[in-house]
């Protein structure tokens, strides 16, 4: 009883604050909204458009008129096309940034494709145009390259096929390398909601927590609590509660909009997805209490916690999935070791959005492993860490 | 008026310095941005992707090598390609063999997008191959540069990183001052002296530009030691570039302050403000990604032009000197603007 008063006592006065209030509860619905309208559009099938510049030295005709098929067919998605009279205006347009790409067909395209298709000689030459230091650029550029690559193939298919000959069609498979079978479709606000939800429990273990003690410590407010009646591991265990209920609460609101607003997937009601979101709490405690024992000032805990905080959620794998980038490999290393890795994926795993194929072995044997660490070093700094000492 | 500035200034710079956390957050957090922006992007960002590939015909690792747009890595036998996908040790892998082409790949939304462009052009390269084709349609690629100077796409980033700091250093000064120093009772105590309003406020604004150019420092030494990077700035156009978008950012700060007297809501609007422009301004992440009725939002955002200015510095931004010089003047305007009414209205009112 003493303990679930003293925790409502150390929630109120928490809430109250409005850093205490706008953190672990606002922020985290704000970031939901930042982030899903800002990567929806990149993960969404034609989510994506680039803005192609066309110059063309020449009308189209004959076997040209292929390509203002080609043309035709990728515009409005993925190609918005804007056609200009001289290559200059249309450089112009691509440095100022108005245009992601230049396609100039040359004066002799129509000669040249007329030739290549009939007598098999020569080729026919396209100009593309892209941004230095611009990835729009680039993607456009690659796309187009594809699109126009397939062009290439059908010519090569209607020359052997006028020469008899015989062409091998490749049968092309895409398969995905799963440990399981993840049939559920992609959809990124139930990707991003365990990366929204691990955040506001993150800040609340990593911040509130730690914070919160060693602030106490520091102002004297656990000198006047050890004079009452309560005791060390009371006044601890209210304080993790008062905690836990801020992340319960903070999970609830996350919930709340990710159902309402962005639908996701009802599988966030899922007894193992729950059992996750508990067990990324427990983990999120034990680093908050490890950040106590390691650090005695204020000062110091905040500097640690903030850099922890934004480590384990970029290289965490959060936003996106950092593994799969060329990455340094001992930034990798990190990567590896952090429990906000496997947290983030096993979660992830329960909605069947998982973008990593750790073993069911790795996905919890990692983050136990921070958990029974920080355990040891708060059991041997316990008295430090509650300042009675 | 000159020994009371000097006062200020030794007074608040002496502050500045001891206050760890704040030096840190001031100096040293765009530091932590840096590295681990820097370490995630600096290799992806030659957009060459590592695949695994196993094939039954020598031509096609050379027909693929020639594109020049992944590194190859050879395997003996499909399995071994197959398992090392599956522990995560390679995004994704070709496997060509008696007129069947698959390419395993890992389940990830960020590949979706690359699986299928590879898709395409992986399957036109091995059907060429495997037909003798020759090339009919031919495309030469001419890179455009911004401006006159070439430089890497890490280096390009960077330059929005420091638009980015000196947002958040401007920003948060006057926010810090004006909030805690108000909740504080500072600003009452300073008011109670003879000191002119305008002196603390112009002591505040010229430690905090110090900062903004200490912060610079550090990353600039940063990014040449760890990344290699080649960034050359013409400092005649960097140093007035930082000082107008160190003050037009301060009259953000301000901005806010007038608005939510209370310190704690201005730093969290702040800090809000600060998550909006790193997701939005298009220095980490492109704005063509953004779905159309929200990239505006990147137009209107000032560290957009604080990134144009600062890379104009530095001769990779196209932009005209007339454009560069109105930029400046209405951050610079903006900024002095904001601090004579911080002095007036914020300091002169305690």
């Amino acid at each position: 009883m003493k303990i679930i008063k003293l925790s409502r006592a150390l929630l109120l006065n928490d809430i109250r604050e409005f850093n205490g209030f706008f953190w672990p509860f606002v922020f985290p619905l704000v970031l939901f909204f930042i982030l899903t309208s800002v990567f929806s559009g990149a993960y969404s099938d034609g989510g994506v458009t680039f803005r192609l510049g066309v110059v063309k030295e020449v009308e189209l005709s004959g076997f040209g008129k292929i390509l203002d098929q080609v043309l035709g067919s990728i515009s409005p998605d993925p190609f918005q096309i804007t056609y200009f009279e001289d290559l200059e205006e249309a450089r112009k347009n691509l440095q100022t940034k108005k245009i992601d790409l230049i396609l100039k067909i040359p004066k002799d395209f129509n000669m040249a494709l007329t030739r290549v298709m009939l007598f098999s000689q020569g080729v026919a030459n396209l100009e593309f145009y892209a941004l230095a230091n611009s990835m729009e650029s680039e993607m456009a550029k690659r796309i187009l390259q594809s699109i126009l690559g397939s062009i290439d193939l059908e010519i090569s298919k209607q020359k052997i096929a006028r020469s008899g000959g015989n062409y091998t069609q490749v049968d092309f498979e895409l398969i995905p390398v799963q440990k399981q079978t993840q049939n559920e479709k992609f959809h990124y606000p139930t990707y991003i909601f365990p990366a929204v939800i691990l955040m506001s429990v993150l800040s609340l273990g990593f911040f509130n927590l730690p914070l919160g003690l060693i602030y106490n410590r520091e102002s004297g407010i656990n000198k006047r609590l050890y004079s009452t009646p309560v005791r060390s591991l009371e006044y601890l265990s209210s304080f993790g509660l008062s905690v836990f209920f801020s992340m319960v609460l903070s999970s609830v609101l996350v919930y709340a909009m990710g159902l309402a607003i962005y639908k996701v997937s009802n599988l966030v009601f899922s007894a193992g997805f729950i059992l996750k979101l508990l067990f990324s709490m427990v983990v999120s405690f034990s680093i908050g209490i490890t950040v106590v024992s390691v650090c005695r000032r204020f000062s110091t805990a905040i500097v640690v916690v903030q850099i922890l905080y934004q480590l384990m959620m970029f290289l965490g794998g959060f936003y996106f999935p950092v593994l799969n980038l060329n990455m340094p490999v001992f930034i990798r290393a990190i990567a590896y070791v952090l429990p906000t890795t496997y947290l983030a994926e096993n979660l992830r795993y329960s909605l069947h959005q998982g973008v990593y194929s750790f073993s069911q072995f790795q996905l919890w044997a990692v983050p136990l492993a921070w958990v029974a660490v920080s355990i040891i070093a708060f059991v041997f700094s316990f008295k430090k860490v509650m300042g009675y000492e | 008026m000159n020994r009371q500035l000097f006062a200020f200034l030794k007074a608040y710079s002496a502050e500045s310095v001891r206050n760890f956390v704040s030096l840190f957050f001031t100096v040293f957090f765009p530091v932590v941005f840096l590295l681990i922006f820097g370490f995630l992007f600096s290799e992806e960002s030659s957009y060459r992707r590592t695949m695994g590939i196993y094939v039954d015909d020598e031509r096609i690792i050379s027909a693929l090598q020639e594109i020049g747009s992944w590194d190859l890595i050879t395997y003996e036998d499909e399995q071994n390609l197959q398992k090392q996908i599956k522990d995560g040790k390679l995004s994704m892998g070709i496997v060509v063999s008696g007129g069947k082409a698959i390419l395993y790949y890992q389940k990830s939304p960020s590949l979706m997008g690359e699986v299928k462009m590879i898709e395409i052009s992986a399957r036109n390269i091995i059907e060429k191959t495997m037909n003798n084709s020759v090339n009919f349609i031919q495309i030469d690629t001419i890179e455009v540069k911004e401006a006159k100077k070439e430089i890497s796409d890490f280096d390009y980033m960077i330059m929005g990183v420091i638009a980015l700091s000196l947002f958040s250093n401007g920003m948060f000064s006057m926010i810090t001052v004006f909030g805690n120093y108000r909740k504080k009772g500072v600003l009452r105590r300073v008011s109670l002296t003879c000191a002119k309003p305008i002196t603390v406020v112009l002591s505040v604004s010229v430690i905090r530009m110090l900062l903004s150019f200490l912060s610079l420092v550090v990353v600039l030494l940063l990014c040449r030691v760890v990344f290699n990077s080649k960034i050359e700035f013409n400092w005649l156009l960097l140093i007035p570039a930082v000082v107008s978008v160190t003050l037009g950012m301060m009259a953000i700060g301000v901005m806010i302050v007038s608005l939510f007297r209370n310190p704690n809501a201005a730093s969290n609007v702040g800090s809000v403000l600060n998550t909006v422009m790193v997701f939005f301004s298009g220095v980490y992440f492109p704005i063509t990604f953004m779905p159309n009725y929200i990239r505006w939002i990147a137009y209107i955002l000032p560290v957009k032009y604080a990134a144009d200015l600062v890379r104009y510095s530095a001769d990779v931004q196209n932009m005209n000197t007339g454009l560069f010089l109105i930029a400046n003047t209405i951050f610079f305007v903006c900024g002095i603007l904001a601090l004579w009414f911080s002095a007036k209205k914020l300091v002169e009112s305690e």
